[in-house]
């Protein structure tokens, strides 16, 4: 299905009219959507950000800007919630709801607490629809540097947010799983999904093409995941989204040490970024990772700014 | 002789009448429990299962059948189909077009309008309490009804045989 089309079923129905306006095409190229309480609806493309007009056009003038009502993200909330928000009061806990094809959309609003937990959000404020894009061979480049002999390096990938770190793993992911050639014919790749961006997993079933040899867990937590593929589906790769906490290094310790190679993606802008956070820092000194992809925004999402070999910290390319 | 059909066609027609009421209370009974039961269900579906509300509708439905059914199995399939309108709208329009079929009265169609109200939106537990708050008028309306069968059931049969013979009596 068509992210247009993906992304319609889930909007209250003014929102879909004035949003079914745009063209497939220009529906591909979108980043964001923020909906915001009696504010402009804004759209992020390309890097910048465009209002819509009240006939479906891009528009730089405020003045013409569509402005969005209470309403509509109630409306947007139950069509998105499967007009069943009790079944989704973990998700709104934790601030988004994933919706199929692995379109991540946040949540901001009124917060209601109990016995000092986060019970659930009322009053919905603002809404963020962030686009999943899947670029297949978007990984062409990295490949050749990842691959050693019939196996892989450990892979860490560091990117600024809105790099596209996610869509590279997942390209990666899929290259990987597949096989490239007769002499890499792919490896058995376990991914802990859990956001549900990688993957997109709807009941279960990956949504993205993750490759023929790639087994899912959706929905689970980094740490629990990771020793769960080991112990249960005997991965050659394992690959998580988004390290940083304290507990993922004895995680990932595990891995390493089962014999499993692990491709990650973290939060950053360069190795010294990297190095000032604790737990990175850890990781980087024991060179546990052989190699180190960061990512820019120079030639838009995706860009890659250099390869470096984990061991002796020097370039590749 | 045509005295005498005459005479027949009258008390069984006013048999007919009598036996017509009793049957149309008791339809309506028959409908009331039907969408207790159903309500019961969705309940359940919704609190221990955690059912999104269109497969739940439309599991319920399937699992009543007969017209009352159909309200749910209606707003169940408008409500997969993606279309933008909310529950309470879809739901509304599912008991419109489907309560003719049944023999509910109208406050019952109220109550069964207000069910849509709070439906989809809420918290599991204010669901559950939305739901359950139906299903005591429910309750309560079929209690009245089956003490009222009892004690006039008999009495509008009897009515209409005796009713027949009245007239009869008096034309003859």
């Amino acid at each position: 299905m068509k992210t247009k089309e993906i992304i319609l079923g889930y909007l209250g129905i003014r929102l879909k009219n004035i949003l079914s306006k745009l063209s497939d095409s220009a529906f591909e190229k979108i980043e964001e959507i923020r909906f915001r309480v009696n504010r402009p609806l804004i759209i992020l493309k390309g890097g910048e950000s465009f209002f819509i007009r009240g006939d479906g056009h891009f528009s730089r003038n405020i003045k013409q800007a569509f402005i969005i009502n209470q309403k509509d993200l109630v409306d947007t909330l139950q069509m998105m919630g499967e007009y069943s928000l009790y079944a989704f009061e973990e998700e709104i806990r934790n601030g988004y709801i994933t919706l199929p094809g692995g379109h991540r959309v946040g949540l901001v609003g009124k917060v209601v607490m109990e016995n000092g937990n986060l019970k659930t959000m009322r009053y919905i404020g603002g809404m963020n629809i962030r686009i999943s894009h899947e670029v297949i061979g978007c990984a062409n480049k990295i490949i050749p540097y990842i691959i050693n002999g019939k196996n892989i390096y450990h892979t860490l990938i560091i990117s600024p947010p809105k790099c596209g770190k996610t869509t590279l793993l997942r390209d990666l992911i899929r290259q990987i799983s597949n096989g490239i050639s007769d002499n890499f014919i792919g490896l058995a790749v376990g991914v802990v999904d859990e956001r549900s961006e990688i993957a997109g997993c709807y009941q279960g079933i990956p949504q993205n093409d993750v490759g023929i040899r790639t087994d899912v867990l959706d929905c689970c937590p980094k740490v629990e995941g990771m020793r769960m593929l080991l112990r249960s589906m005997s991965p050659d790769v394992i690959a998580v989204d988004e390290i940083g906490k304290v507990e993922d290094i004895y995680a990932i310790e595990d891995v390493i040490n089962g014999g499993v190679k692990l491709i990650c993606t973290v939060h950053g802008s360069s190795i010294l970024d990297i190095q000032r956070k604790p737990v990175l820092k850890e990781l980087i000194q024991k060179k546990i990772f052989e190699r180190m992809i960061l990512l820019n925004y120079k030639n838009g999402p995706g860009s890659i700014e250099d390869i470096i070999d984990g061991t002796t910290l020097k370039s590749l390319i | 002789m045509i005295k005498l059909i005459g005479a027949l066609l009258i008390i069984g027609g006013s048999t007919f009448i009598g036996f017509l009421i009793d049957k149309l209370e008791r339809y309506r009974m028959n409908d009331l429990k039907n969408l207790q039961r159903a309500l019961i269900f969705l309940k359940g579906e919704i609190d221990y299962m955690i059912t999104p509300l269109p497969v739940a509708m439309e599991q319920v439905g399937n699992r009543i059948g007969d017209n009352i059914g159909q309200i749910f199995i209606y707003a169940g399939k408008q409500m997969m189909k993606k279309t933008g309108y909310t529950v309470t709208e879809i739901w509304k329009e599912s008991v419109n077009s489907h309560i003719d079929n049944t023999y509910l009265s109208k406050e019952d169609k109220n109550i069964l309008l207000s069910l849509g109200n709070a439906l989809g939106y809420l918290d599991k537990e204010m669901q559950k309490n939305n739901i359950d708050l139906s299903i005591l008028y429910l309750k309560e309306e079929i209690k009245r009804l089956d003490m009222h069968h009892q004690k006039n059931g008999r009495l509008y049969r009897s009515l209409g045989i005796l009713g027949g013979l009245l007239i009869v009596i008096l034309l003859y």
